[in-house]
C-alpha cells in the first residue's frame, strides 16, 4: 500500500472519475493493480453501465461481505477487461453498503452477464436480493435448507468454534 | 412438440458430482440447466474460523490436480496485505511448482476430459501415464504427489532438493519426445479432429460477455492469460507466448491446452536454467492485518481469484474463491443449447470443468 500509482493508473482513475461526475465520491488506488470506488444502490446501475461504456466487460467475481459490527452487507463486483488492452491488468473493485436488515439492489446481469452465478451465490449465501435477476434460486445450498443465509456472521456452528 | 426431460448425472462418470437437467426434443438439447452444489463443502464458511496457515490444506483441497494454483491464489492477498515481499528465489520455485501442475494437470483433462469423452482410451494410458512422472517430481520437491500445501506467506516450505534439476530435465526431455507421438495418435487423429470440430462454438463476444477464464477463452481467440497481463512470480522473468485458436469450438479449447504444455516446458527449462541463489522465503507474520485485497493466479482452469477481508488477528474475515471452473459453469448451458444429445460428453469435457473447485 505504500507505493504510488502509476501515470497509466492515475490517468484511468481520473477518467473514471470524470465519467461519473459527482455519482460517485472518490476513485480510490488501493495498490498496484488495484481501484476501488463506492457506489449508491440507487445509481448503481448508472455506474455500472458507465463502467461497461469504458471497457470493463466482464466481473471476474462478486462477493458478499457481512459486517455485523457496522449493520451493513457488502456486495463487491471486481471488473476487469478482455477488450482494451490498457485496462487488461487493473482490477477494480465496485462496492455497494446495503442495509443488513433488508439487502437489495437491482441486478447487475443485464450489463454484465459473467455476475449471474455470483449474484446467485451471494443471494443464497448473505440474503442479498437481487431485483431483477433472472434466475434467483438456491445455487450450491441444498434444497431443503431453510435456515438462515448461511455467511452471515450471526450464524455460527459449534463445530466451527 | 413433446419433449423428454432427461437426469445427467450426479454420479460419475459423463457428468460428476453435478447434474444436468437436459429437455431434449428427439436428439436436440432444448435446454440443460446444470445444478451444483453437490459437493459443497463450506470452505469459505470454514476458513473464518481457522488460522490462515491451518487454511491452506483446506482451501487448496478443492482441486487436488491443480492445488498449487489455489495454494498460490490464496497466499497472494495475504501477502499484499502484511506488505511481504517473497525472495527471488522463492518466487521462482513457486513458478517452477506450478507449471509442473499445469502441465500434469492438462496431461489429466486430456486422458479422462478428451479421451474417455471421446472413446479413446490410448490417450487416457497415454495421458495417466506420463502424468505420473511429474507428480513424482512435485512428490520430489514438496513430499506430496497432489496435494503440496508447499507455499506460505513470505515464500516456500523448502529449496529444491539434491537431483531436482537433473530429474527435471530428463522428465522434460522426455515429454518433449512423447508429445510427437500423443499429437500422432490422438491429437491430430482425423477421428478426434472430426469429433470436436465445429461442436460446442463459442465466439469471442460471448466468451467476453459470460467472463469465462483460461483455455476456454483462449479457445475463442480472446489473447489474456493473467501470467502475462499482470505477471506475478516468476513469470515476467521467462519467455512464452499465450497459445490462441479462433474457432472457439471443443477441438480448439483442447489445442490451447496441448500447446501450453508445450509452453509450460519452456517455462520450466528456462526458470531451472535462470533460477538464483539466495533466501527461499522472508519471515511473515501469523496476523492478517486489517484490509482487503483480491489476488490474480492463471491455474490450469483459468484465472482464479482469492478475495480476502483482513481481521487483524490469525484468522480472516472473510475467504472468497473465485475458481476457474465456477466461471466457466455459465458457457455450459449456453453451448448445451441446440446441441445433439451425442455431443454432451464432447462440450462438456472441452470445459475441463472440476465439480469440486466450483462447489467449493
Amino acid at each position: 500500500m505504500t507505493d504510488a500509482p502509476s501515470a497509466q493508473e492515475q490517468s484511468i482513475a481520473t477518467a473514471v472519475k470524470e465519467q461519473l461526475g459527482s455519482v460517485v465520491e472518490e476513485v480510490r488506488y488501493d495498490r498496484k493493480g488495484r481501484l476501488s470506488l463506492v457506489a449508491h444502490k440507487e445509481t448503481i446501475r448508472e455506474v455500472a453501465a458507465c463502467l461497461q461504456r469504458l471497457g470493463f466487460d466482464h466481473t471476474i467475481a462478486v462477493s458478499g461481505a457481512d459486517y455485523l459490527a457496522e449493520k451493513r452487507i457488502e456486495v463487491v463486483y471486481f471488473l476487469s477487461s478482455y477488450s482494451r488492452d490498457d485496462l487488461k491488468h487493473l482490477v477494480l473493485s465496485l462496492k455497494v453498503h446495503l442495509d443488513r436488515e433488508k439487502p437489495s439492489l437491482p441486478t447487475l446481469t443485464p450489463i454484465w452477464e459473467s455476475a449471474n452465478l455470483f449474484e446467485r451465490e451471494a443471494h443464497e449465501m448473505f440474503g442479498v436480493i437481487f431485483e431483477g435477476h433472472p434466475n434467483l434460486q438456491k445455487l450450491l445450498l441444498q434444497d431443503n435448507w431453510d435456515g438462515p443465509p448461511p455467511m452471515r456472521k450471526d450464524l455460527t456452528f459449534p463445530e466451527l468454534a | 412438440m413433446s419433449t423428454l426431460d432427461l437426469n445427467v448425472g450426479p454420479q460419475h462418470p459423463g457428468s460428476g458430482h453435478m447434474r444436468i437437467i437436459v429437455r431434449t426434443d428427439g436428439d436436440l438439447i432444448v435446454h440443460a440447466i446444470p445444478d451444483i452444489g453437490y459437493v459443497h463443502r463450506g470452505c469459505e464458511k470454514i476458513a473464518e474460523s481457522r488460522n490462515i496457515i491451518k487454511n491452506i490444506p483446506m482451501l487448496e483441497r478443492p482441486n487436488i490436480a491443480d492445488s498449487s494454483h489455489l495454494n498460490w491464489s490464496y497466499i497472494q492477498p495475504i501477502e499484499d496485505l502484511q506488505g511481504v515481499e517473497v525472495p527471488e528465489r522463492g518466487r521462482y520455485i513457486r513458478t517452477i511448482l506450478c507449471e509442473i501442475n499445469r502441465i500434469a494437470s492438462h496431461l489429466y483433462g486430456m486422458a479422462i476430459m478428451a479421451g474417455i469423452f471421446s472413446g479413446h482410451t490410448t490417450m487416457y494410458m497415454f495421458g495417466f501415464g506420463d502424468r505420473e512422472l511429474f507428480l513424482d517430481l512435485a512428490e520430489m520437491l514438496t513430499g506430496a504427489r497432489m496435494t503440496f500445501s508447499f507455499f506460505v506467506p513470505g515464500g516456500v516450505r523448502r529449496d529444491l532438493p539434491k537431483g531436482f534439476k537433473e530429474k527435471l530435465l530428463e522428465t522434460l526431455a522426455y515429454l518433449e519426445r512423447r508429445l510427437p507421438e500423443i499429437d500422432r495418435i490422438f491429437v491430430s487423429n482425423p477421428v478426434f479432429i472430426e469429433r470436436g470440430r465445429g461442436v460446442g462454438v463459442l465466439r469471442k463476444e460471448d466468451a467476453i460477455r459470460l467472463g469465462v477464464v483460461g483455455p476456454v477463452l483462449r479457445g475463442s481467440g480472446v489473447r489474456f492469460d493473467v501470467r502475462k497481463d499482470s505477471p506475478y512470480g516468476a513469470y515476467d522473468r521467462v519467455d512464452f507466448e499465450i497459445p490462441t485458436f479462433k474457432d472457439g469450438d471443443s477441438l480448439s479449447r483442447w489445442l490451447v491446452r496441448f500447446e501450453e504444455i508445450k509452453q509450460s516446458i519452456s517455462i520450466l527449462m528456462q526458470a531451472i536454467r535462470d533460477i538464483p541463489d539466495g533466501p527461499i522465503a522472508r519471515k511473515s507474520p501469523i496476523v492478517i492485518p486489517k484490509g482487503e485485497a483480491i489476488g490474480r493466479v492463471e491455474s490450469s482452469r483459468g484465472e482464479i481469484n482469492h478475495y480476502i477481508v483482513g481481521s487483524g488477528s490469525d484468522k480472516p474475515y472473510r475467504v472468497k474463491m473465485n475458481t476457474g471452473s465456477f466461471k466457466n459453469l455459465l458457457a455450459l448451458p449456453f453451448l448445451l443449447k441446440g446441441a445433439r444429445i451425442g455431443d454432451m460428453p464432447i462440450i462438456y469435457g472441452s470445459l475441463d470443468y472440476w465439480p469440486v473447485e466450483a462447489d467449493r
